[in-house]
Formats: structure tokens, C-alpha cells, sequence
């Protein structure tokens, strides 16, 4: 605290301005503090309460909004974002895109290429443990 | 090094998608790629769960003809609809969820998550309408919702099938709901033995089949219905004539074409199928049980 009347005072910062000015030969009388401590740690108090009223405010302004976005934004975890094979390859997968940001220009339509449906591979089976049952959404 | 016997593997299952899910892995890290499977039928439920408000699904279904950023396998999702829808021949129809909620199908089998479609929203017969475009940006006609259903299970099982081959998988077998789809390294011969179960009783299998690299998918009429809950049929004819089949199964090359061509087997005994190089069974509501030439290929 610069104005704690505790500590020693600062050296007399006239001299620093005029070096050639003697130094005076008796000390110089104690300056009378203007703020008293309580009152500079009323007004740092009262500061920070209302920045923290202010952030406060804010937080919750910008929670709502994101909040309200969310029933537009897609959800996908990182395990399926970065674990599967990106099908179709002419996708570009971004999360920076959302409804709200559709350019003016859209993109371009596309059509999804399938492959179409081919015949499957017989095999021969023996293992009990690998049995798989094939039934109607069980 | 030489490979690890095939026997070496290991099964693990978790209740997802509404349905009993089953990830069997043979080499590689078994543990760790079967949870890894899991962890992928999880996320891409998120995606395309019509019981999540926030999915892909259900973000498009309430878009009222906006366009809507999706995930790209959502993207790739869609655009198996498209295909399917075209080549069944409107058999297989991503749009009726309208129908079957307003049939009652409206909360989920396994929890209390219910699901809703917006007032006006319809099936359609024509989904050309359906636009895509390079930034992943879907539009869907305003009043048109999607269900990602049997087909949303079937290439969920597509793609973590290939993504557990690409990890280091020797054979895998990837079961959702019955669902199947298995694949396998070059250099491997093993095959998965498959019970097709029976529609009536599902404890019975009506065959067993062994399928070395492909799916197969099985869907009946009943489906939506377990323990007295749901509805007693969720398929629709798109004429609105009878369904002459309680259940078909089909075998494929991927699991998500199996599902489709499964819509299209229940409702026509159609050789479409067969002409195509797919094989079919076709159960009716006598049991009597119709299989294509080529299913005795695949019978163990």
C-alpha cells in the first residue's frame, strides 16, 4: 500500500527534478495522507463487486444464447468424429458450419453416391460361440 | 508373428438403438475394437434417433423446409434412403413416420422417450424433394419428416463393420437388432453361422445359414410390438394393399441394402429380388416359409 502510513516515506522526489537544488538540511515534515486505508479498500471492494456483477451478467447473457443454439447444433462425440470412415468422400465434415451460417451462395447440390446392392459370400461356419440370431429389430 | 487362431475372439452386447446390439470380433485387440463398435452404435444414435430432440432426425423432421447442417454419415444416411426408396420402388419409404405415430407408435420400447412429428407433417410417395448439398447442408420438404429405422440400424452395422476390419480385425460380426453384417480380411476364411429366426416364436429359428462376407437383415410386420407395448404392424404398402408377408429376410452385400430390400420382399413376391443376384426368404401368416434358388447356397 503506497499510502500505509507504516512504512517509510518515499525520498523527496524534488530533488530527483532539481538535482542542482541543495538537499535540505532538516527533514522534511511528514505529508498528511489524503486517503486513509479503509477508504481505498472500500473503493477496490466496491470496484470488483461490479466487475464481478458485470461478468456475471454477461456469463449468463452468453449461456442463454448458447443454449439456444444448441437445438440446431449437431451433436457427435469425439469418438465418432474421428474413429469412423467418412462416407461419402466427397463430404467435407465441419462443426464450424450451422444453420444460422448457410451462405447466400449455397453449396452446390449434390448427389450421394451408393453402391448398389451385390450378392453376399457363402462361407462354412462351425463355431457355436459365433452363432448370431437374425430376427425383426430385437 | 504368426496370426492369432481364429477362435481367439470375443461378443459384447449393449441394449441400443431400441434393440440388442452385439459387437463378436475375431483378431486383432477383441476388447478394445468390441467396445469400440459399441461406443460407434451410441454416437450414431445420437445422430439419428427419433427419441433424441437434438439429432440429426429430429432436427430435420421440425426444419419446416429450412436447411439443416448434418453430420456427414447423416448425409451418407440420407442418401441411402434416396437409393433405396428408388430402387424398391417405393417399397422402402423413409416417410411414414406420420403414419405410424398416428397408428400410436410413439414412445420408445426400451425407455419413456417419446416421439412427435410436427401437425401437418405427412408421408410422401415422391422423395425427390430431398436436397443435398457439398456443406452438409439437408433440406427436406416442409412437412416431411424422416425415420432412419431398420435402414439407419443396417448401415450403422455397414460402417462399424468396415471401420473394425480398418482397425486391425481379422472377422467381424456386427448383430443390431438382427441386422447382421459381417466382413472379414482377404486372407481369412471364416464364416459366421446366422439363425433366421422365426416371426411367430423367438426362440425358434426357422434355418441357420453361414455367411462368410455380407449381411443380412430380417424384418417382420410385428416388429414394433415386444411385451405388449408398441404397435401390431409398422409396415405400410404404398398403395395401401395388404401385406401378404409376416416376414422376410434378405441377404446382401451390405446390411443397409439387406433392410431396404426386406420392405420390398414383404410386400411382393416380385422376383426383382432374385434378378439382382440378392437372396430371400418370405414367411406368411400360415407359416408357410418361400425361399429364393440360391438361399441353399447359403444354408449350413
Amino acid at each position: 500500500m503506497l499510502n500505509d502510513p507504516l512504512l517509510p516515506s518515499p525520498p523527496a522526489r524534488s530533488s530527483e527534478r532539481n538535482p542542482d537544488k541543495a538537499m535540505p538540511t532538516q527533514p522534511t515534515p511528514r505529508r498528511i495522507p489524503t486517503k486513509k486505508p479503509a477508504t481505498a479498500a472500500k473503493i477496490l471492494v466496491t470496484g470488483l463487486s461490479a466487475t464481478a456483477v458485470i461478468g456475471m451478467a454477461s456469463g449468463y447473457t452468453l449461456a442463454g444464447k448458447t443454449k439456444a443454439q444448441q437445438i440446431n447444433q449437431p451433436v457427435m462425440s469425439p469418438v465418432a468424429t474421428s474413429a469412423m470412415t467418412p462416407q461419402p468422400s466427397t463430404q467435407v465434415v465441419t462443426n464450424e458450419a450451422t444453420p444460422s451460417m448457410v451462405a447466400a451462395t449455397p453449396a452446390p447440390v449434390i448427389v450421394v453416391q451408393v453402391p448398389q446392392a451385390t450378392p453376399a459370400t457363402p462361407g462354412t461356419a462351425n463355431n457355436n460361440w459365433q452363432q448370431q440370431q437374425s430376427s425383426g429389430s430385437r | 508373428m504368426s496370426p492369432l487362431p481364429l477362435t481367439l475372439g470375443t461378443r459384447q452386447h449393449r441394449i441400443l438403438m431400441g434393440v440388442r446390439c452385439e459387437v463378436s470380433v475375431i483378431g486383432g485387440n477383441v476388447h478394445t475394437l468390441a467396445e469400440e463398435g459399441l461406443r460407434m452404435v451410441a454416437d450414431l444414435e445420437q445422430l439419428w434417433s427419433r427419441f433424441i430432440p437434438s439429432s440429426d432426425i429430429c432436427r430435420l423432421n421440425r426444419a419446416d423446409g429450412e436447411p439443416v447442417w448434418v453430420n456427414g454419415r447423416t448425409v451418407a444416411l440420407i442418401g441411402h434412403m434416396i437409393a433405396a426408396h428408388t430402387a424398391t420402388q417405393g417399397a422402402y419409404n423413409p416417410t411414414l413416420l406420420p403414419a405410424l405415430i398416428q397408428h400410436g407408435d410413439t414412445r420408445s420400447l426400451i425407455d419413456d422417450k417419446t416421439s412427435t412429428v410436427p401437425a401437418l407433417a405427412h408421408a410422401f410417395t415422391d422423395i425427390s424433394g430431398i436436397i443435398i448439398r457439398a456443406d452438409n447442408t439437408v433440406t427436406i420438404p416442409a412437412h416431411m419428416t424422416l425415420d432412419a429405422g431398420g435402414l439407419g440400424k443396417g448401415f450403422a452395422a455397414d460402417l462399424i463393420a468396415d471401420h473394425l476390419i480398418s482397425r486391425g480385425a481379422e472377422s467381424v460380426c456386427v448383430n443390431l437388432g438382427g441386422d447382421i453384417r459381417v466382413a472379414r480380411t482377404p486372407d481369412t476364411t471364416h464364416a459366421w453361422p446366422i439363425h433366421i429366426m422365426s416371426p411367430s416364436d423367438a426362440t425358434q429359428s426357422v434355418c441357420t445359414i453361414s455367411l462368410a462376407q455380407g449381411a443380412v437383415a430380417t424384418s417382420h410386420t410385428a416388429a414394433r410390438q415386444r411385451n405388449g407395448q408398441g404397435i401390431t404392424c409398422h409396415i405400410a404398402s404404398p398403395n395401401g394393399s395388404p401385406i401378404p408377408f409376416v416376414a422376410a429376410s434378405v441377404i446382401a452385400s451390405t446390411a443397409a441394402w439387406a433392410e431396404a430390400w426386406t420392405k420390398f420382399a414383404l410386400q411382393s413376391n416380385d422376383t426383382l429380388i432374385e434378378k439382382l443376384g440378392l437372396v430371400v426368404l418370405r414367411i406368411d401368416e400360415s407359416g408357410a416359409v418361400t425361399q429364393s434358388d440360391t438361399w441353399q447356397e447359403f444354408l449350413q
